[in-house]
């Protein structure tokens, strides 16, 4: 009877090794999806920073005949977008790499910065503003713009749901286990600033026409 | 055999399939309870009490508790795996290491993909599944996964994405398909959870064996005592047995698995020579697999897992063809191409293109570029005259409700033609905005806009405005134009392209949507058919990927129970497809001859089956049995074509009707069965 005892201790605790083998194997493959669902989220925003990237050189040519004493703005503009749009390929390539993110935030937000001077610039030349393919290119770069807005909120939703999953307490042991690391969000403050400075001109646009017509 | 038979033959197979594997385990206890009871047996034999050891065979306590075990280890794990699986066809892809495909993707081999698979979906009208590369599987393969029309994903390899041909490819994707049309894939799932269940008890053996073995080993080491050996010993003794007990299990589990899923394997490559009507696409893809050295190997480490999901063998040719989970791939082709000789050295291979090559689908695109002058033009050049005549008077002949029923869940060449025509029709804004989920909020918003430039549109633009902001409004208003111009009969498919990118939505984002989507619809203080339609489709789509708690939907097996459901899906059939009260009786009562035989009907005025009311009546019988579904569907299909014509409302209407219970109704099904 001794051993029957013994035999049914055991089975307990081979059955409870088992339920927490199950459950480490059911954490890892949770984080493994969240994972893969906020790395699925930025192919989006990708796809659409591309296209900004290919946006801004045109508008750059376009501007340079306008502004030729802004030289070392412009040049910043390109530089900016060059290692954004770097940063942009390696971040697509793995986006699982905090520090490729890191990097991807902070040159976009660098970016956003010379935007931002370069839209405020560009307020000091009305041939330009009232050139036909500027204010198209700005209404381009607008909506791209607020493209990406809209997906990195989705992005940004899912790295929360993916770091909220990784930092609860008995998970974050198994996180750590197999190294998990948190993941970066996408905010960058400059990129608001673009878009407002965009919006800003059409608004002043509208006010300078109907500033005109009295 | 049709749609409704083919699932309800799905059904069946699970139910067999979970009686079989109740034999299995039942087998597998009892071969756990004498394997412990023979141990105890002679463990007690060692110390001397021969009476225990005999009785232990027949002692009830240690059965029951052998038994139980067994039984709650295979059914935790088997139930632990089901949950982990529930979030559907998404968590399979990552489980096999699928990266998503963005639907505005510019890769043009991923381009072509999308573009084969969109064209399916929209002949189907399924929704445009979630679509997953494996990168780095240079083996053609594919698979489909995912519990309802709504969940699934179809996954493929990167070598299946660009070593094959156009029409290669289509071939593999109508496999797919019909995998998904036919509920082969919730089977699947299931087989999945059933074989985890046995191979977790495996591996419970494999710890005993591995306690058994290290403690006696360490004893014997520490003294030269031998009597506590005798425990650990038999410990080691039952895990070893139960590691071939559970190896037997998972060997009947695989055969069981082999054996449903073989012949879901022939069935779904008939379906798809019954969608594609090119028997050499299928038969060319199986060919390059025979020729191609990786053929349809798969490298991820889960493959066997799922073994049976996929389109070709995934695992290396196995000694027994009855452990095989697909036919043999001769064989498979010789179904196809009765004269094919065996020899697959003559297949050719295209060159392999490199990510950065040439795009294939440039010149299709601007094909579409250029303005064609009328949609009715674009699609007569693809269409049967019959479908022309739809385009031209808004109407058509009307075979038999029968024949509509017939058409569900099985789409031919003619829809996949269709598909592409139109797809190839749509404007190019129009295609870019459904593959942009920014784009494709605005799209629906724009589908829903009233037409008229008045006050409803302002208030409309003004909700948009309101919940998302100015540009998702300038948005809206530019594609206003470009959707007013498409083809009525375009507009439902587009919508099923934008569902695709609007599972991209963040949860917040998409109850924005659905808010605005309301307030749109009820903008001009009632909802008409175009509105329902629409809401209910993109709604019905949505919500499963972003509400995680499936509504349970009470289960029927007779339609007596709900005649007053009945009563109000033919009426309000009835009041939409007549505008006189006769023209209304006569649809009535096309319809009530249908269902005369399963409920008891009663006319209701048009108070009282509004689409309110409709829309609560199909909740209900979204749960009833697959067969009565097809006599549901033929009975509106009858109502709605009583004057023996259908308008394009009434056809949607019947498309929203049927897809609330669940089966995809191809577009224009009802023009081509008069064909």
């Amino acid at each position: 009877m001794t051993l029957n005892i013994g035999v049914i201790i055991l089975a307990g605790l081979v059955g409870l090794a088992v339920i927490i083998g199950l459950w480490v194997m059911g954490v890892y493959n949770g984080l493994i999806r969240k994972r893969n669902a906020k790395d699925n989220n930025y192919s989006q925003i990708g796809i659409q920073l591309t296209r900004k990237y290919d946006l801004i050189p045109n508008l750059v040519k376009l501007v340079k005949g306008y502004m030729k004493h802004e030289r070392t703005t412009l040049e910043e503009v390109i530089q900016a977008r060059n290692m954004a749009a770097n940063a942009n390929a390696a971040v697509s390539a793995n986006p699982s790499d905090p520090e490729a993110m890191k990097q991807m935030v902070a040159a976009e937000g660098t970016l956003g910065g010379v935007m931002g001077r370069l839209f405020a610039l560009s307020e000091a030349y009305p041939d330009l503003k009232a050139n036909q393919n500027m204010m198209q290119l700005t209404e381009e770069l607008t909506s791209t713009e607020n493209k990406v807005t809209f997906a990195r909120q989705a992005f940004n939703d899912s790295v929360m749901g993916y770091n909220n999953a990784l930092q609860v307490f008995p998970a974050n042991m198994v996180a750590g286990m197999f190294g998990f690391v948190e993941a970066i969000f996408f905010e960058v403050e400059g990129l608001g600033d673009v878009g407002k400075a965009v919006v800003t001109d059409d608004q002043k646009k509208d006010l300078d026409i109907s500033f005109d017509d009295m | 055999m049709d749609f409704f038979e083919r699932q309800q033959q799905a059904k069946k197979k699970t139910g067999y399939l979970v009686f079989l594997f109740g034999v299995a385990v039942l087998l597998i206890s009892l071969l756990n309870h004498l394997l412990v009871a023979t141990v105890l047996g002679a463990s007690g034999a060692t110390e001397g009490d021969m009476e225990f050891g005999t009785s232990a065979y027949t002692d009830p306590e240690l059965a029951g508790l052998v038994f139980m075990g067994t039984f709650v280890v295979i059914g935790i794990a088997g139930l632990f795996r089901r949950m982990q699986l529930s979030g559907g066809g998404s968590s399979v892809a990552a489980m096999m290491g699928g990266r998503l495909v963005n639907m505005a993707t510019t890769d043009p081999d991923e381009r072509k993909l999308m573009n084969v698979v969109e064209e399916m979906a929209i002949a189907s009208s399924v929704p445009v599944p979630e679509v997953y590369v494996m990168d780095g599987e240079a083996g053609i393969n594919a698979f489909a996964a995912g519990y309802t029309l709504d969940d699934a994903v179809i996954g493929v390899t990167d070598g299946c994405m660009r070593r094959l041909s156009r029409d290669e490819l289509q071939g593999v994707i109508a496999h797919e398909f019909s995998h998904i049309l036919n509920q082969d894939m919730k089977l699947n799932l299931r087989l999945v959870a059933v074989i985890y269940g046995l191979i977790a008890l495996a591996v419970i053996g494999r710890v005993l064996l591995q306690i058994g073995f290290y403690s006696s080993h360490g004893r014997s080491r520490r003294s030269s005592e031998n009597g506590g050996g005798g425990g650990a010993l038999a410990i080691g003794v039952v895990g070893l047995g139960l590691m071939a007990t559970s190896g037997l299990g998972i060997l009947m589990g695989n055969l069981i698995k082999s054996a449903v899923s073989r012949q879901r394997e022939y069935l779904a490559d008939s379906s798809a020579v019954q969608y594609t009507r090119n028997p050499e696409g299928l038969a060319g893809a199986l060919k390059k697999i025979g020729a191609m050295a990786t053929g349809s190997r798969l490298l991820t480490p889960h493959a066997e897992e799922a073994s049976h999901m996929f389109f070709g063998n995934g695992m290396r040719e196995s000694w027994f063809s009855f452990t095989a989970t697909h036919p043999p791939l001769l064989d498979r082709i010789l179904l196809l191409e009765p004269s094919f000789d065996g020899d697959f050295s003559e297949v050719k291979f295209e060159e392999r293109r490199s990510p950065t090559a040439k795009p294939d689908s440039k010149a299709q695109r601007t094909q579409s570029g250029i303005p064609i002058p009328g949609m009715g033009d674009a699609l007569g050049q693809a269409l049967p005259p019959v479908i022309m005549g739809l385009a031209a008077a808004g109407q058509v002949q009307v075979g038999s409700a029968a024949a509509v029923a017939d058409s569900v869940g099985n789409p031919t060449r003619q829809h996949i033609d269709f598909a592409a025509a139109l797809l190839r029709s749509l404007p190019e804004a129009v295609r870019a905005a459904a593959h942009d989920t920014h784009d494709a909020c605005a799209l629906v918003f724009a589908l829903l806009l009233d037409p008229k430039d008045g006050p409803v549109q302002k208030k409309q633009l003004g909700q948009v405005n309101g919940l998302f902001g100015e540009q998702m409004a300038k948005a809206t208003l530019k594609l206003r134009s470009e959707v007013a111009s498409l083809d009525p009969r375009a507009k439902l498919p587009v919508a099923d392209l934008a569902v695709g990118s609007l599972r991209q939505l963040s949860p917040e984002q998409f109850a924005h949507f659905k808010l605005a989507m309301d307030g749109l619809a009820k903008a001009d203080e009632q909802i008409d058919l175009f509105e329902f339609s629409l809401s209910k489709l993109v709604l019905r789509h949505l919500e499963p990927h972003f509400v995680k708690r499936r509504k349970k939907t009470a289960r029927y097996y007779s339609l007596k129970k709900l005649s007053h459901e009945c009563s109000v899906l033919i009426s309000s059939l009835a009041c939409t497809a007549g505008s006189s009260a006769e023209a209304i009786q006569t649809a009535y009562d096309a319809g009530a001859a249908h269902l005369a035989a399963a409920t008891r009907l009663t006319q209701l005025p048009a108070a009282e089956c509004g689409l309110q009311e409709l829309d609560r009546a199909l909740g209900k019988l979204a749960g009833v049995a697959i067969n009565l579904k097809r006599q549901l569907i033929e009975a509106a299909a009858a109502t709605v074509s009583a004057d023996g014509y259908l308008q394009i409302q009434e056809a949607e209407l019947l498309r929203a009707v049927s897809d609330s219970l669940g089966c995809p109704m191809p577009p224009l099904a009802i023009a081509l069965a008069a064909a």
